[in-house]
């Protein structure tokens, strides 16, 4: 059974189709790269994966169970995770408390308990993983900061951290490296690795390319809307239409 | 104590019951501008079944808060719709509509509302504040007031976390007017007698003044905003009439100087921390 | 009869859609709503009737609440909007809230929070044109409200600094950089806008015949419902809407019973808010809620 299954994907805003007909599938625990020039619809794509947006053809199925219209907070339950281009922080809280946020998904929200016996057993579980979490993203020593007065390196991976939280089985990261020197896209890289190590399947918004064709498994290459290639860095290396693709734009 | 210091403390501690229930809906985002409504649904409620059917006050002010509750829930599902500037307009709409809907409702007298209300005792206003004050510092330390932290914060975000937003909204709205309705009831057997008049936009407004005079992102906030309203004439008597212009005055000011209020979340626990060790 | 209530009921209203003006014209060019602008208007009102008690004739009394609200909504520009125009979108809103109370409070200190009575205008004459009665003053009102709205319209929508303001209310940013001085927009719209409220005080100061400090929150009030029922951020539709409200105020009272007047009222703005909230005559889309 698949990771994700996209059938007959599509959605029309008005006259535009922002998505066209998409058919793709997602398996193991892999990293994904899915590239395009601007507008080919990939944080639409996004959206829709995440119930945000609902298509207006087609289906998503995650997991074998058709998400199609679920609400964002069902799916996010159900373990798709998810990062922003614009990086959506809970900025007045602490980095901790950003995660613990995310953390609490599973506890039903509204049981009479967990408004006056927080503590036990539970609790200690979810404190372990917290600082697992943290730890990862080398983020522990900050856990007491207002996460706005982090850097932006830090506020992005912190973001990744409470997405990660939820225990996801997809986490999607709307453009990670955005905005980072190379070292920092390294640090950031070995923890996605990690991540995979641990049984994430990954999907990626990327504009670096190089960044993609070395270290994706496999690529979705969007453009106006439609998936016009996919495969392996080294098939889609010499891909006439994903060089068309990108030639045909002004820039990235 | 004094019956004239009891008089005092009984209105402080229903004008922190107000600031409260502005607090907790303001707490996940939303803006509301009609909790005089929910405050005239307890009233009102609590007035007749006291008055007219003889039940004893204790039980009269649950029964009628949880009504308000009820209208509270009612009122946060069709506003979950609106966003922003609807959302406030529509609650100040329904505030406004409860109160006119009250001066053409006769069992509850109309226009001249109802005369002989009476029972309202300081411990009684005491115990629910402090009953209230504990149920909000347990919400805020739990996921629930983690929820609802997020929903204030960004509410896309929230969803993506796992936190179900429209419970949330309208929970914080059925929580608000339960609160407003004990204060509402409460208010009319102090004042002894309860009309319309008694719940116009001025009164939602100033609820929400507690708590942004007070700080916002604390229900701490809402409670010192009350406290120094109503003890504001005390320490500056020879200012009594121009109290509300210095209050005005004060919180314009304060807006720019310091816009999320007195009390923030940051100062609160920079205090927290240097009591720890 | 039915035309006199019409006519009554657009004179009442025209006063309230001159207060819808100013609300609106705020709102489309800031985005944010001044929840003053009722007591805006309540000042205006008693400027008004202060002239008029020292014998200011009404066009010297308009003058004066003109000259007061606008003052005083330039005030709330620099203290409640400029300064937190970087805060959290609520936080203006918010103190203009604060500042209306600082209004009525001073205004009560001043006058008194007993009714203040707009003096008798001499030389008033009765009309009677095909059965409807109508007073000279009435007549006056109808004019001023309506050419004072026709101007806006004008200026507004056909003149280059109505255009700056639309452009500003549409997007600022490029708006600043077509060459709109957009600090010069911010005080014309509250100047205006003030303005706009103190006409209005001063005419209802004399339709009703008195004022009290606490008018203004109900007007205010009333502006908001004629804003949202003619389309928020939408000028023209804020002045149908305002004479809509005085149509249905008026004929409430004359064919149901006054103590309806705000049930009606505010059931429509509550209804039009949940299921209509973009009023009757809806805006393209802009920046703007």
């Amino acid at each position: 059974m698949s990771t994700l299954e996209l059938k007959n994907l599509s959605k029309g805003f008005g006259g535009v189709r922002a998505l066209d007909k998409i058919n793709l599938s997602i398996e193991d625990a892999s990293v994904y790269g899915l590239i395009g020039p601007n507008g080919a619809g990939k944080t639409t794509l996004f959206n829709v994966l995440t119930g945000f947006i609902k298509p207006t053809a087609g289906s998503v199925h995650f997991l074998g169970q058709d998400i199609t219209s679920k609400k964002p907070y069902e799916i996010a339950r159900l373990g798709i995770a998810r990062t922003y281009q614009n990086i959506q922080l809970f900025k007045n809280m602490t980095v901790s408390e950003n995660v613990s946020t995310a953390q609490n998904y599973r506890a039903p929200i509204g049981g009479l308990k967990t408004i006056f016996w927080a503590g036990g057993k539970g609790e200690a579980k979810l404190n372990e993983n917290l600082e697992y979490l943290l730890d990862l993203m080398g983020l522990w020593n900050k856990r007491n900061l207002i996460s706005m007065d982090l850097s932006y390196g830090e506020q992005r991976r912190l973001e990744i951290a409470r997405a990660c939280a939820m225990n996801p089985k997809l986490l999607l990261l709307d453009e990670p490296t955005a905005g980072m020197n190379e070292v920092e896209t390294d640090q950031l890289w070995a923890r996605i690795d990690e991540l995979r190590r641990n049984g994430l399947d990954v999907v990626l918004v990327e504009h670096d390319m190089k960044l993609v064709m070395e270290r994706c498994d496999h690529i979705f290459v969007l453009n106006f809307g439609q998936l016009i290639a996919q495969g392996s860095p080294s098939e889609l290396r010499n891909n006439k239409d994903v060089i068309d693709a990108y030639l045909g734009k002004e820039e990235d | 104590m004094s019956i004239y210091m009891e008089g005092i403390l009984m209105q402080m501690g229903i004008n922190i019951l107000m600031a409260y229930s502005a607090f907790i809906i303001l707490a996940t985002g939303q803006l509301s501008l009609g909790n005089a409504g929910f405050m005239a649904i307890g009233a009102f409620c609590s007035g007749y079944l006291t008055v007219r059917l003889g039940i004893p006050l204790p039980i009269a002010l649950i029964l009628s808060a949880l009504l308000s509750s009820l209208v509270g829930v009612a009122l946060g599902i069709p506003v979950l719709r609106i966003r922003g500037f609807f959302l406030v307009l529509g609650t100040l709409g329904f505030g406004e509509t409860v109160r006119a809907f009250f001066i053409n409702f006769e069992p509850t007298g109309g226009a001249y509302g109802m005369r002989g209300l009476f029972g309202t005792t300081f411990e009684m206003v005491l115990l629910t504040v402090v009953a209230v004050t504990i149920g909000l510092w347990r919400i805020e330390q739990s996921r629930i007031g983690r929820a609802f932290d997020a929903v204030a914060a960004d509410e896309d975000a929230a969803q993506g976390a796992g936190v179900n937003v429209r419970a949330v909204k309208v929970m914080a709205f059925g929580i608000g007017a339960f609160i407003a309705g004990l204060a509402g009831g409460l208010s009319a057997h102090h004042l002894l007698y309860v009309e319309p008049g008694h719940f116009s936009f001025l009164v939602s407004a100033m609820a929400v003044l507690f708590v942004i005079l007070g700080g916002m992102q604390t229900f701490w906030g809402a409670m010192l905003g009350a406290v120094i309203f109503s003890l504001l004439p005390e320490m500056l008597r020879f200012m009594e009439d121009w109290r509300l212009s210095v209050y005005g005055a004060a919180l314009i000011i304060l807006m720019i100087l310091r816009p999320n209020g007195l009390l923030s979340r940051v100062f609160l626990r920079n205090i927290a921390m240097k009591f720890q060790f | 009869m039915l035309a006199q209530q019409l006519v009554n009921g657009i004179l009442l209203g025209s006063t309230y859609a001159l207060i819808a003006l100013g609300l609106t014209l705020v709102l489309g060019v800031f985005g944010k709503l001044n929840i003053a602008h009722g007591d805006v208007f309540m000042f205006g009102a008693f400027a008004g009737v202060a002239a008029a008690s020292f014998g200011a004739s009404l066009a010297l009394a308009i003058l004066a609440g003109i000259f007061v609200s606008a003052v005083v909504n330039v005030i709330i520009e620099r203290s409640c909007f400029y300064p937190l125009r970087n805060a959290h979108f609520l936080a203006p809103m918010l103190s203009t809230i604060a500042f209306g109370i600082l209004l009525q409070n001073v205004a009560t200190q001043i006058w008194g929070s007993d009714p203040s009575r707009y003096p008798n205008i001499e030389a008033v004459t009765q009309f009677e044109i095909g059965g409807i009665l109508l007073s000279s003053v009435h007549i006056v009102i109808l004019a001023v409200s309506f050419s004072v709205m026709l101007t806006v319209d004008i200026v507004i929508y056909r003149t280059k600094i109505g255009r700056a303001l639309r452009a500003t209310a549409l997007d600022p940013e490029v708006a600043g950089l077509l060459g709109v001085n957009t600090k010069n927009v911010m005080f014309i719209t509250f100047l205006t806008a003030g303005a706009l409220a103190g006409v209005a005080g001063v005419l209802t100061a004399v339709v009703y015949s008195q004022i009290s400090p606490l008018i203004g929150i109900r007007q205010g009030l009333i502006g908001m419902v004629a804003m949202v029922i003619g389309g928020l951020g939408n000028l023209r539709g804020a002045m149908i809407g305002g004479i809509l409200i005085g149509l249905v105020e008026v004929l409430n009272d004359a064919y149901l019973d006054a103590s309806y007047r705000d049930l009606i009222v505010f059931s429509l703005f509550f209804g039009f808010i949940i299921l209509k909230p973009n009023g009757l005559f809806p805006q393209p889309s802009g920046n703007r809620s």
